[in-house]
């Protein structure tokens, strides 16, 4: 923590303490009410979310990186990475990412890009209520049934990717309220470029250039 | 000292902290991630290894990843600003920037391919490289490392040094494929590319355009880190 490097923080009146250089495994930008509004940490001290003025547990992975809150305390944004991923999002309010910049590896390959979210009016409170009751239920009809309507209540498709896919590819990937991709602009490591217009079915109904591609 | 009171064991609350630099530290004392002016930017580690770069001290913040390797940062200065993420054990693949150069000023989204191998792997042949002496040799040997760790942009979004604003895609070896773009003079278009760089398909308004670039190298996509991206391949007939 603040150690000998402090220097001049002693100083008569001074309410901002000076330092050449400072390492702390957490550092916190709080209100004047002490609210928490921003959170730059380490993996081991990373903040769970925030959300509706409640500290959720999830199993996100740790990782070292910065955490925004909003004016009510929530959570709503941040920046995080480490070995394999990366990212940068803001969250639609008392929701989840609505935008981000990020880049993702796995043993199937890595993708990267800029990804836009749809996200339901429901607040995510709600959301975590919602499955904590259907859990709860016994399996039957009634349970099936609930958990058609919350997929329904809850959907957060994508609606706009642009950057590199596992295949090596790049695109631009424009995608309905259902998250099914209408628009498409492919162009592979190798191979031909496209522009694909699709219908909610995921039917190519026109190509540039013209011919039956491959993509649908 | 006035102003800090602390919260708990290990927290302290301070009413105000200047620092030149601040370091968020892992238990085991691995940088995760460094706030520094630009005196005390942090040198690139990779490999484990600090990195003595030639690149521009620049204020901001490097991020590190869990093997204490530099994985990204968001930078800025006058005339330009950075936010990148880099590939494991690579260099960037994703970064929004800004800057300005004496042909205009450029700012948007940068997609790049990074090859499957480490960078470090890179910078020992190339240090090697640099060691030999003059002549065909050395130049035959820092071409082929070259084409080795080709990493081509892929993907651009943003407003180029002309005045335009497109998109434009390219494919694995950085040939443009793809540029949707509004022209400085307001003149929308789509335009296809086959690997050689001639116009398959074009949609535009109707009125007559012809391409300009020619199928050479030179219609690389190139990296906006160094060069201007603009190339001029609509030219209004």
């Amino acid at each position: 923590m603040a150690s000998d490097r402090l220097t001049d923080a002693s100083a008569a009146n001074r309410k901002t303490a000076h330092f050449k250089e400072i390492s702390v495994e957490r550092l916190d930008i709080v209100d004047d009410d002490g609210v928490v509004r921003l959170a730059i940490s380490n993996g081991e001290r990373f903040p769970n979310p925030i959300i509706g003025g409640k500290e959720i547990a999830t199993n996100r992975r740790p990782s070292a990186g910065m955490i925004f809150f909003n004016d009510s305390g929530d959570e709503c944004g941040g920046l995080s990475f480490g070995n394999r991923h990366a990212g940068y999002a803001f969250d639609r309010y008392r929701q989840d990412q609505v935008v981000e910049i990020g880049y993702r590896e796995s043993e199937d390959g890595r993708t990267y890009g800029f990804t836009v979210w749809d996200r339901p009016e429901i607040p995510v409170q709600e959301f975590v209520d919602r499955v904590t009751a259907i859990r709860a239920m016994p399996p039957g009809d009634e349970r099936d049934a609930a958990e058609k309507a919350f997929r329904r209540d809850f959907k957060a498709p994508v609606r706009l990717f642009m950057g590199r896919e596992r295949d090596k590819s790049v695109s631009v990937k424009f995608s309905d309220g259902e998250g099914r991709v209408r628009l498409r602009i492919n162009v592979p490591a190798e191979g031909e470029a496209s522009v694909e217009f699709l219908d909610e079915n995921g039917t190519v109904v026109r190509r540039l250039p013209p011919g039956n591609g491959n993509g649908s | 000292m006035r102003g800090v009171e602390p919260v708990s064991d290990d927290v302290l609350r301070f009413g105000h902290i200047r620092a030149k630099r601040v370091n968020i530290i892992d238990e085991n004392g691995t940088f995760r991630l460094a706030i520094a002016n630009k005196e005390r930017t942090a040198n690139p580690i990779i490999g484990g290894k600090e990195i003595v770069t030639n690149r521009r001290p620049s204020a901001g913040i490097i991020f590190f990843n869990e093997d204490g390797d530099e994985c990204g940062g968001l930078i800025f200065g006058d005339k330009w600003a950075h936010m990148s993420f880099d590939q494991y054990q690579q260099d960037q693949i994703v970064a929004i920037q800004y800057r300005e150069t004496p042909l205009g000023q450029h700012s948007g989204l940068t997609v790049w391919d990074r090859p499957d191998r480490p960078v470090s792997e890179f910078l020992e042949k190339y240090l090697a490289i640099e060691a030999m002496p003059e002549g065909a040799e050395k130049e035959a040997a820092m071409a082929l490392l070259r084409s080795e760790y080709h990493s081509p942009v892929r993907m651009y979004m943003g407003r180029e040094a002309d005045g335009s604003s497109s998109v434009v895609l390219a494919d694995s070896k950085g040939n443009k494929r793809v540029a949707i773009t509004v022209g400085p003079d307001g003149v929308p278009s789509i335009l296809m590319f086959d690997e050689k760089g001639e116009v398959v398909e074009s949609l535009v308004p109707d009125i007559s355009y012809e391409s300009d670039c020619e199928s050479d190298s030179s219609d690389e996509l190139e990296d906006s880190r160094e060069v201007d991206l603009s190339c001029e391949e609509v030219q209004n007939g």
